[in-house]
């Protein structure tokens, strides 16, 4: 766990306060203050979305407040989504921005696979590890340790993962074995496919 | 390799302009919180019964005849209107599970368990402390059973805690009935059910159940 235990209880001292009072601004603020100190993102994106869902709509200065704190931690293009609703555009309560870490937002399930079952923060830290592993690791080790990331990866279709620790493996002149490029084909053949595609019966294909 | 992690916030659908139907994460999790699920329950279960989202047309036809039970289940926000079909999780149950219920704990350390004590899967902690978590989650399905027969139907979750102040939960039991069967996530740390991993587990498990069922 990256958040120190401390960061964690404070956390979720402050969630316990915004879901007695949901209307609370300044309980709202002291929450996304709190996600800000766990040091990932998926939790600032939560308390933010639970705010804009929570909040009267009317209020867009406090929005646009809320949103300048947080979006140091927020990738730009979900900045930009919650930008959008920053000016008294409604913020359905099911919606993208949502994360598992939110209390009144709702995650969407319209999106895509690799966004329902990965998290990027979950997926960088993946990354580096495999990458560690296969750099200075013992060999036993680094084997289970990618076997362990290239299952991840066509389980959660998570090529956001994959794409990182190629692009560091590369860096490094790793060389990895032909399975990489099997994962790659499947992840992109399946990204080619998208959602529209029929579910098949079988695993049959995966690499 | 594009890179499209988080598409635009979702905007309300008209029932109109929506063609599919899927649980919503607290859906999922009332849905099959109960062995014996009222109608509001059961057209939820419905909407994970086949490989792919089910069609909202079908759907209202089979459980929706009167035409208010979306409108009373949108109110709770227990389903979701799609524009996409939405494909069932293609994958075996077996290692699914162990990369669907981490997401669910804060810690990302999980178990799935049979509500006899078998683990069925887990992520994040040894072998044999998932062995002995699942055991002890028969043991409480027996003690709430107990509980219930006596007329207290109030010890259905259960969270232990190591400090004091009980605010952040070591471990936190949260039972399942999916197609009659009782299911455990045992989950360390913050429990994070408000997920689509839920709708996802619960869904695998349906197919997975269906898929290896005897034949009739």
């Amino acid at each position: 766990m990256a958040a120190t235990l401390d960061a964690r209880r404070e956390f979720r001292e402050r969630t316990r306060a915004v879901a007695r009072a949901p209307q609370d601004t300044a309980a709202h603020l002291a929450r996304l203050q709190a996600a800000l100190q766990l040091g990932d993102t998926e939790p600032v994106q939560g308390a933010l979305a639970d705010m804009f869902v929570a909040l009267p709509r009317a209020d867009t200065a406090l929005r646009q407040a809320a949103l300048h704190l947080a979006s140091g931690r927020l990738a730009p293009y979900v900045a930009e989504a919650f930008g959008r609703h920053a000016h008294g555009h409604v913020l359905p309560a099911i919606t993208a921005l949502a994360t598992r870490w939110s209390v009144f937002a709702q995650p969407s399930a319209d999106v895509p696979a690799r966004v329902r079952r990965a998290s990027p923060d979950h997926s960088r830290r993946l990354a580096a590890q495999v990458v560690e592993a296969l750099l200075d690791g013992e060999p036993l080790h680094a084997a289970r340790v990618e076997h362990e990331f290239l299952d991840h990866c066509v389980s959660c279709q998570d090529k956001y993962a994959f794409m990182l620790a190629s692009r560091d493996l590369r860096r490094h002149e790793i060389a990895v074995g032909d399975r990489w490029e099997r994962v790659a084909d499947w992840l992109e053949q399946h990204a080619a496919i998208g959602d529209r595609a029929e579910a098949p019966t079988s695993r049959k294909g995966s690499p | 390799m594009s890179l499209e992690l988080v598409e635009p916030a979702s905007q309300d659908i008209p029932a109109d302009a929506a063609k599919w139907l899927l649980p919503t994460p607290r859906g999922a999790l009332h849905g099959f919180s109960t062995p014996e699920p009222g109608p509001a329950q059961r057209a939820v279960q419905a909407l994970l019964s086949a490989p792919q989202a089910m069609e909202l047309a079908r759907w209202r036809q089979e459980h929706d005849r009167n035409g208010r039970m979306l409108q009373q289940l949108q109110e709770k926000q227990w389903v979701q209107l799609l524009r996409r079909q939405v494909p069932a999780p293609d994958v075996r149950l077996g290692d699914f599970a162990q990369h669907v219920i981490a997401p669910l704990s804060g810690e990302r350390r999980a178990v799935l368990a049979s509500d006899s004590g078998f683990c069925l899967g887990h992520s994040g902690l040894d072998q044999e402390l998932a062995e002995t978590l699942s055991a002890a989650a028969a043991d409480y399905s027996s003690f709430a059973a107990r509980q219930a027969r006596r007329g207290w139907a109030g010890a259905q979750r259960v969270a232990f805690h190591d400090d004091p102040d009980m605010l952040l939960p070591e471990w936190s039991f949260i039972p399942l009935w999916i197609d009659g069967t009782g299911y455990w996530l045992v989950l360390a740390g913050e429990p994070l059910l408000n997920n689509l991993a839920m709708v996802e587990l619960v869904w695998s498990i349906r197919l997975a159940g269906a898929r290896f069922a005897a034949p009739l």
